[in-house]
């Protein structure tokens, strides 16, 4: 039995995670902060919580990162400890640092590790360092002299990239050796264009890759163990929409292969708490580290769905200063699950955020379905958020019983006021590509086809047009105020 | 000229007759007869099937078999306003919720179709919205730096033969 250091834990968050987390710190017997900002009032973790601090920003997002005013609500409520969730504060280093400078416990790793793992070129030079596999790569500010060398020994195909670069612009893909001279000048002129810098980063070409991460939890003891990986190669615009685990590329061998990298990497690194370590996998069954996630991910669930393990109460555990209470021998998968993550867009229009009030909301209540929301209904969704609202997690014994389960979820699961993608989710979960578990990154981009809307035609046109001219009164007074014994005459017609 | 219900872009000419004990939808697609009784919340028995809506000013959201529906109604009169101006009728409308960060032209300007007019951002992106054809335009409503919803009427026209 824990004896806590601290008694009540803010959590520096909103939505849907600040919900979850909020139901693991109370199920452990601690008391409950969250800070909120006025767009999100009616928020559940805001209604839950055992107190509710309302804090401001020039923007709604500008509140929640601002840490000053955090610590000021954390000391307020009498906060021993902050979760910080994903996204917003919780992988800046000068914010846990504050935190630990207020006296108070942070739900992570330490500001070093932080430091570390925040870096991309930083962590990618400590993983390669410590001998765990990265893509090859050139750096040409390394040595410009010997850049081309260096960027023929890299194989192909290889990517050119702007080392100024970023958003996908001036990255050029090599197949062969012969145009590897003209294609660096290429790409070295747009640099220029694009970004004013002409310096160029040249790394190996993975072919349709998958994103494979692992779960990993590690406490002040050096004591690491992996929970096992998740598949998350179903993405838009470069985000996950759809994760499960365990992941239908994997061996056990290569699932045992790639689960121990990644214990290995976040044991040199030291690394307590929660973390996620992500790979890019290529269809050779070859992979390479890709970035260290310092935090809770959203997609947690299906690890904890698979391996009963309940992640939040373990990181508060482990900032309680507590040991693991388990070893890698003690944990062991069951099943499967598959996390979709809902959101207000169209996917039909280019999966463009929507807008609107939440004038419905019932969730599915069927077997193996967990439900991690951050909405409520008569909420107004704005566009000063991310767009995620709520998560759907299914449990199957096996992958086809998890999608059964799954297209009866989504299907019962009713949000009107503003549109969001339960369809297009129940679409693509039908997609042969998906149910054979053959997907890759760019799935999504190769086949559109998924974010059409299908026809309404037939006998489902007429039901939508019935029920909902029910409702419109001018048509509804038109027929009733036709005598009975005429209308039932037929023939009819205004 | 009937009522008309707007879904998925098209509008459907509609009219309802009793039937029974409840009503005959007739469109060009087809008679329905149905049934149709509210049981709490936003859940109602059509036709013996559970369905869920909610009525917004003239928008009905409906959720059937897994699907959700916007459904507008559109009154007769409004309907013949709009058939009587669609030949004229050429906005930039927004193509996702934003915020105005450049707007290029002011009213009474002639613009060329594809040139741009405004930039919005969204989703940290920002985009230009270019002119749908050769034009002058004739409104802005677009004002620098505010958000602004979907499908916003941004900056209208009228067209260039016109002027």
């Amino acid at each position: 039995m824990t004896s806590w250091p601290f008694n009540t834990v803010l959590i520096a968050n909103r939505g849907e995670i600040a919900l979850r987390i909020l139901q693991s710190v109370r199920a452990l017997g601690l008391k409950t902060a969250v800070v909120y900002h006025a767009a999100d009032r009616l928020a559940p973790a805001v209604q839950q919580a055992d107190t509710a601090i309302e804090i401001t920003g020039s923007t709604p997002v500008a509140a929640y990162l601002d840490g000053p005013q955090i610590l000021q609500a954390a000391r307020a409520a009498g906060a021993g400890a902050i979760h910080p969730g994903y996204g917003f504060l919780s992988e800046n280093a000068g914010f846990a640092q504050a935190v630990a400078d207020a006296g108070m416990v942070f739900v992570g790793p330490t500001p070093e590790q932080i430091r570390l793992m925040g870096d991309k070129v930083r962590a990618r030079a400590f993983v390669a360092q410590q001998g765990f596999p990265v893509a090859p790569s050139a750096i040409e500010d390394d040595d410009p002299a010997s850049f081309y060398t260096r960027a023929l020994a890299v194989g192909f195909p290889l990517l050119i990239k702007p080392a100024a670069g970023g958003g996908g612009k001036g990255m050029r893909v090599v197949r062969a050796a012969e145009s590897l001279a003209s294609e660096i000048e290429r790409a070295r002129s747009e640099g220029k264009r694009y970004f004013g810098d002409g310096r160029l980063y040249v790394e190996r070409y993975i072919e349709n890759p998958r994103h494979i991460e692992v779960q990993i939890l590690g406490d002040a003891f050096g004591n690491v163990v992996h929970l096992f990986e998740r598949e998350c190669s179903v993405q838009r615009r470069f985000q996950k929409i759809v994760e499960e685990s365990p992941s239908p590329a994997l061996s056990p061998e290569l699932r045992q292969s790639i689960c121990d990298t990644a214990a290995g990497i976040a044991r040199v690194a030291g690394y307590r708490n929660a973390g996620t370590v992500e790979f890019i996998f290529g269809q050779g069954g070859e992979y390479y580290f890709l970035e260290m996630n310092t935090r809770l991910q959203v997609e947690h669930p299906v690890t904890e769905a698979i391996t009963g393990k309940d992640l939040v109460a373990e990181q508060l555990r482990v900032a309680a200063g507590e040991p693991l209470p388990f070893t890698q021998a003690d944990l062991h998968t069951h099943g499967h699950a598959i996390e979709f993550r809902i959101y207000a867009e169209d996917p039909s229009r280019g999966y463009t955020p929507t807008t609107g009030r939440v004038l419905a909301l019932e969730w599915p209540q069927s077997p193996g379905v967990r439900i991690d929301n951050g909405i409520t209904q008569g909420q107004e969704i704005t566009s000063a958020f991310d767009p995620m609202l709520a998560k759907l997690i299914v449990y199957g014994q096996t992958r086809s019983q998890a999608i059964e389960r799954a297209h009866t979820a989504l299907a019962n699961t009713v949000i009107l006021g503003l549109k969001t993608n339960t369809g297009f989710l129940q679409r693509l979960l039908h997609h042969p590509t998906f149910v054979a578990g053959q997907v890759h990154t760019g799935f999504l981009d190769a086949h559109p086809e998924i974010t059409a809307e299908p026809e309404l035609a037939g006998h489902d046109l007429l039901q939508v047009l019935a029920v909902t001219a029910s409702q419109v009164r001018p048509l509804t007074d038109a027929a009733d105020a036709v005598p009975r014994l005429h209308a039932s005459m037929g023939n009819w017609s205004n | 000229m009937h009522h008309a219900l707007q879904l998925l872009g098209v509008a459907h000419p509609v009219w309802l007759t009793r039937h029974a004990d409840g009503y005959q939808l007739h469109s060009k697609n087809g008679a329905l007869a149905f049934t149709l009784r509210h049981l709490e919340g936003s859940r109602y028995l059509f036709n013996g099937q559970t369905v869920h809506m909610v009525v917004d000013g003239d928008a009905v959201h409906l959720h059937h078999k897994g699907e959700t529906y916007t459904v507008c109604h559109q009154h007769p009169l409004d309907r013949l306003a709009q058939a009587a101006n669609s030949s004229t009728a050429m906005q930039i409308v927004a193509p996702m919720p934003g915020a105005t960060v450049m707007i290029h032209v002011a009213v009474g300007q002639s613009v060329k179709k594809g040139e741009v007019v405004m930039v919005m951002e969204s989703m940290k992106m920002e985009t230009s919205l270019a002119a749908p054809a050769d034009g002058i335009v004739a409104e802005v409503r677009a004002v620098l730096g505010q958000t602004f919803d979907r499908d916003a009427v941004l900056v209208r026209f009228t067209p260039a033969e016109s002027a």
